[in-house]
């Protein structure tokens, strides 16, 4: 294939000073980034977000300044901060619409042997002080900072392919939902957080175990960067949700294997293809014979809910597979906030993001589809991986047509990043300069609507078009920042686009002096 | 007769290495017109009782079809009562088999789509003509022949235009086509036409001017007739099926060849001009539209529940900016077909959009000036999207199949004019990807409206369960499964070998 000009370093570049200029660029510009998503809703504004708030001010129990009562009999907490809730599920309303005339709440708790495990709860809990929205906020800006820290050592130390391949797959599934729970207080962010740089430490390390060419042998600070990514993502995906830590553990496990599974280069040829889809689609079927008849429990821990049939006196199994099937991807498109962001859905965000993410997304698999590897089948794992997830939460208390994508969304940037990152292919998406380009401006707009949608709702209320946001002082949540919301999305968006050149930079640069583009 | 026709075109045209590819590229594309006439009952398309009644009913008539027409002064409207007063038991609820017992016709008589609406008499008098005593077999009779209609445009593409424009129709039609444009094509709704004559005429333009480029360099003079036969049959379809689509197609063409136009190819040096003109162009149509646009109610066209507010023009531009590419994926199914009772799995519209999403990158790789003919004509889809909502709907009601004869002139030109080395099914991995996937999406779409017009939608897939009574097509001799099989089949078929016949054809030219 004629493939137009691939990337080189850029003439004049101090291979050096430029990396660490790029890299320096890149950290920064996310930084900003995540500050203007940590900024962009007030408190009560993710999913469960009563919940969670209830379980981090009673994380130690009942104590003079923050937690009043914890009550497991009626798995209850009431708490030292009230939230103004005037504004819940109605965008219309600005979120900050009235002072709350109590000083308590009464929240629901999360079981102890639940799937929230303690640890999340108990740090968030040393972020509390006397103002419960900048207690809020201040944790906010923690888990953001984590996940900057995650990315920063990331770049620093993976070797060029699994950086271009990690930024990648960050870059078309990150906005507008992920990395708005990654800057909240849902302990989903640091699922996602956690998932995704186990899988990147981890390919990163396989990748320099396996790699054949000498030059791409990390330096022991590189090595030490990995090893360090990987132990604090670990922390983060176990104590996030007890899913997640599944889910890393599978992931972990799909990466270790894939070397072996590229030395069976026969069997992923030809029939045996086929044959491996069957044995593949037969293991699933039997799988949900099995959650359709018993009540099941998962790594010891059992939920308090009642499992739920996935198929009561519906139809026919054969009727009632296809169907999940077929409708199971749509699962992954509330990454793209297809089903509106909020408590309840009421952030409307335009269709122009779903349209993009799915767009840009299908641009990634393609041209990482021109060569093929056995390698890439890992991702084929790591989808039936999430189909499974999903039927398992399913079988909880929804049904496949109501189960929230948050839940997988620690898989989807894994699934993305290990089909590039096997790849064979010469030239990757953002290798070619002009669709970089172009793809780098969908991806601005795209993360710009999103903001402004998220933005706008809590501060003066949704209005269905952009405009520059009408702001009265009792409308904005921090009135303390010396930017107010049009000043957030602007910075954010300009940050986004910023971060997406220069991370991209960075592993172009790396990727030029080891001369493997 | 097809073979013979075939080796006439090989011996002047492709060479016998095409025979074979040709042949069967032909033969795969009638199957699959053919499946998908044979998909749904009478009443499936929309407004689909007041196409028959306009049909049966026609201004010209050679046969008996009609027991009554009459227009009513006082609403400027026309009443027919046609003698095919289908059974319509099943009408809006999916999960009722098509061909139900229950056997009162949906309505004696209905308004007929004739004076002072925008769809014009050409398309029923036709129609009309292919009536006979048996309403069932004269709808599926209207189906086959619109459906023929479309694959010999398309195969007249195919064979004599120069492969690079073939390749880029073909690629286009492939990326767009299917669920909803393929099953318009395939009903007696006027839109059918519409659609079919802009899929396979907006080629006509950049076929000239190529033709005129390779007289000045040859003696030869490539044949006229193929190109004049493809110009006047879109003209003639889009002329007589919908006065919008009328417009389209004069816009398109003047697009057309303005891009072809020495200003374009020469003097707009560089992708920025798209960058810019697409924002001002649209910005530009909405102001003016808005200045002169007495009948918008800017209430009504925010989202649902943004609508308390009384938006100020900025923000009603902004949320129909942002909102009206949604209303060009109604052509992967995703308001469903049908009245809107033909639920297609949400993985379709998901792959198709990947997949025109890659279309689209790899022909971006190297871009050229003269790509700004799609940015020309995204801006007037969202012009005629706007001037829709002005009638009767707001924007988010807006059907996109209004605007689907549209989309593939803007895939198709940003393909042809693209100067990448590298596009979608021109890399043969990603040509078996893309058409894998084209398959896939054609033949969930497929056995989605065969089921439902069959059994009753089951919200999966099974082997069609089917006694006698509930097949429609009951003289034919397939049943539903058979036709989802065929259909499913011949559409990758046709797909493989059209492009290996325009590899053919493309080696040929270098060679000359």
């Amino acid at each position: 294939v004629n493939w137009p000009q691939a990337t080189e370093v850029p003439a004049g570049l101090d291979r050096v000073g430029g990396r660490v200029r790029n890299l320096v660029i890149a950290v920064v510009a996310l930084a900003v980034t995540i500050v203007c998503w940590s900024l962009s809703s007030p408190p009560l504004s993710t999913p469960d977000e009563n919940w969670h708030i209830a379980n981090i001010w009673c994380a130690r129990g009942p104590d003079e300044s923050h937690c009043i009562e914890k009550n497991f009999a009626t798995a209850t907490a009431r708490y030292n901060y009230a939230p103004p809730m005037c504004a819940h599920r109605n965008a219309l309303q600005p979120a900050r619409c009235a002072t709350p005339s109590d000083t308590s709440t009464i929240g629901p708790l999360f079981s102890p042997d639940g799937n929230y495990p303690s640890t999340y709860r108990e740090l968030m809990h040393q972020f509390i002080g006397s103002d419960g929205a900048l207690s809020i906020l201040r944790m906010k800006l923690f888990n953001g900072a984590v996940f900057v820290l995650i990315l920063a050592l990331l770049l620093y130390g993976t070797p060029p392919k699994v950086a271009r391949s990690a930024v990648t797959a960050l870059a078309v599934t990150l906005i507008p939902f992920s990395i708005w729970l990654i800057t909240s207080i849902n302990p989903s962010g640091w699922g996602i957080s956690g998932v995704f740089g186990m899988w990147a430490s981890v390919s990163a390390l396989v990748h320099s175990r396996f790699g054949k060419s000498s030059e791409e042998t990390q330096s022991r600070s590189q090595q030490a960067a990995l090893i360090g990514v990987f132990l604090l993502s670990a922390l983060l995906a176990t104590q996030a949700r007890r899913d997640v830590a599944a889910m890393a553990v599978v992931v972990v496990l799909v990466l270790i294997a894939e070397p072996s599974i590229r030395s069976w280069k026969r069997l992923f040829s030809g029939k045996p293809l086929i044959a491996l889809a069957t044995l593949i689609l037969a293991s699933i079927s039997l799988v949900i014979k099995v959650l359709e008849n018993s009540d099941f429990s998962f790594f010891g821990f059992r939920f308090p809910t009642e499992f739920r049939s996935l198929n009561p006196s519906g139809p026919t199994f054969n009727v009632w597979f296809t169907s999940w099937v077929t409708h199971f991807p749509a699962v992954f498109l509330d990454a793209f906030g297809n089903s509106g962001l909020g408590e309840g859905h009421e952030i409307v965000v335009s269709r122009l993001v779903v349209l993009i993410g799915v767009l840009v997304v299908g641009g990634v698999l393609f041209f990482a589809s021109t060569v093929k590897s056995s390698g890439q089948l890992a991702s084929l794992a790591l989808l039936v991986f999430a189909f499974a997830c999903i039927l398992w939460f399913a079988s909880l208390e929804f049904d496949l047509y109501n189960v929230p994508g948050r839940y997988v969304l620690p898989l989807l940037p894994v699934i993305v990043g290990t089909y590039v990152n096997y790849s064979r292919s010469p030239v990757q998406l953002f290798d070619v300069p002009n669709i970089r380009r172009i793809t780098i401006g969908l991806l601005g707009v795209a993360h710009a609507l999103g903001l402004y949608a998220v933005v706008e709702r809590y501060s003066s209320g949704f209005s269905g078009g952009i405009r520059s946001i009408p702001i009265r002082f009792d409308e904005w949540w921090w009135d303390f920042m010396p930017v107010g919301p049009n000043g957030i999305v602007i910075l954010g968006s300009i940050g986004w686009i910023v971060f997406l050149v220069y991370s991209l930079r960075v592993t172009e640069v790396r990727a030029a002096l080891h001369g493997s583009v | 007769m097809l073979l013979i026709g075939i080796k006439r075109w090989s011996d002047k045209f492709g060479g016998t290495k095409a025979v074979r590819p040709a042949a069967i590229s032909m033969l795969a594309l009638v199957a699959f017109v053919a499946s998908w006439a044979l998909s749904s009952a009478p009443l499936a398309s929309p407004d689909e009782q007041g196409r028959i009644a306009s049909i049966w009913c026609a201004p010209i008539s050679l046969n008996d079809s009609c027991r009554d027409r009459e227009s009513s002064s006082e609403k400027g409207l026309t009443v027919g009562s046609p003698q095919y007063l289908p059974n319509h038991c099943y009408f809006r609820n999916s999960a009722l088999p098509a061909r139900c017992t229950f056997q009162e016709p949906y309505s004696q008589s209905t308004n007929v789509f004739s004076e002072g609406t925008f769809y014009l008499p050409g398309f029923q008098i036709i129609m009309n003509v292919l009536i006979s005593s048996d309403g069932e077999a004269s709808t599926l009779r209207m189906k086959l022949f619109n459906g023929l209609l479309f694959a010999t445009l398309l195969a007249m593409v195919m064979l004599f235009a120069p492969s690079r424009i073939g390749k880029a129709a073909v690629a286009a039609v492939a990326l767009v086509i299917s669920p909803f444009s393929i099953w318009l094509i395939t009903s007696i709704n006027s839109s059918s036409w519409g659609i079919a004559g802009m899929a396979t005429s907006w080629v006509f333009v950049p076929w000239i001017f190529e033709a005129r480029r390779s007289n000045r360099q040859q003696d030869g003079i490539p044949s006229r007739m193929p190109l004049a036969i493809v110009a006047i049959c879109g003209f003639l379809l889009s002329t007589t099926s919908r006065l919008d689509t009328l417009v389209m197609f004069v816009v398109v063409v003047v697009v057309f060849i303005v891009t072809e136009s020495s200003v374009v190819r020469h003097r707009l040096s560089n992708w920025r001009t798209l960058a810019i003109g697409v924002p001002i162009g649209s910005i530009l149509t909405i102001i003016v539209l808005r200045t002169i646009g007495e009948r918008f109610q800017a209430v009504a066209e925010l989202p649902e529940n943004a609508r308390q507010h009384q938006p100020e023009l900025w923000i009603w531009i902004t949320s129909w900016v942002t909102h009206f590419p949604q209303i060009f994926m109604d052509a992967f199914g995703v308001s469903g077909l049908g009245e809107n009772d033909v639920r297609i799995p949400q993985s379709v519209w998901i792959l198709a959009l990947m997949t025109l999403g890659a279309g689209l990158l790899c022909s971006l790789t190297k871009m050229s000036s003269q790509q700004i003919s799609s940015a020309a004509i995204v801006g007037f889809g969202f012009a005629c999207i706007l001037w829709f909502a002005s009638r009767e709907m707001d924007l988010y009601y807006v059907p996109g199949r209004y605007v689907m004869p549209l989309f593939p002139a803007i895939v198709g030109s940003v393909l042809y004019y693209s100067k990448s080395s590298v596009n979608l099914f021109g890399q043969p991995r990603l040509r078996k990807t893309a058409i894998l996937l084209l398959g896939v999406i054609n033949a969930l779409s497929l056995y989605a409206v065969v089921e439902r017009y069959v059994a009753g939608s089951s919200g999966g897939l099974r082997v069609i369960p089917i006694r006698l009574d509930e097949w429609w097509w009951q003289s034919l001799p397939i049943g539903p499964n058979a036709v989802v099989l065929v259909g499913s089949a011949a559409w990758p078929v046709f797909l493989v070998y059209a492009f290996r016949l325009l590899d053919v054809k493309s080696s040929i030219e270098e060679r000359t």
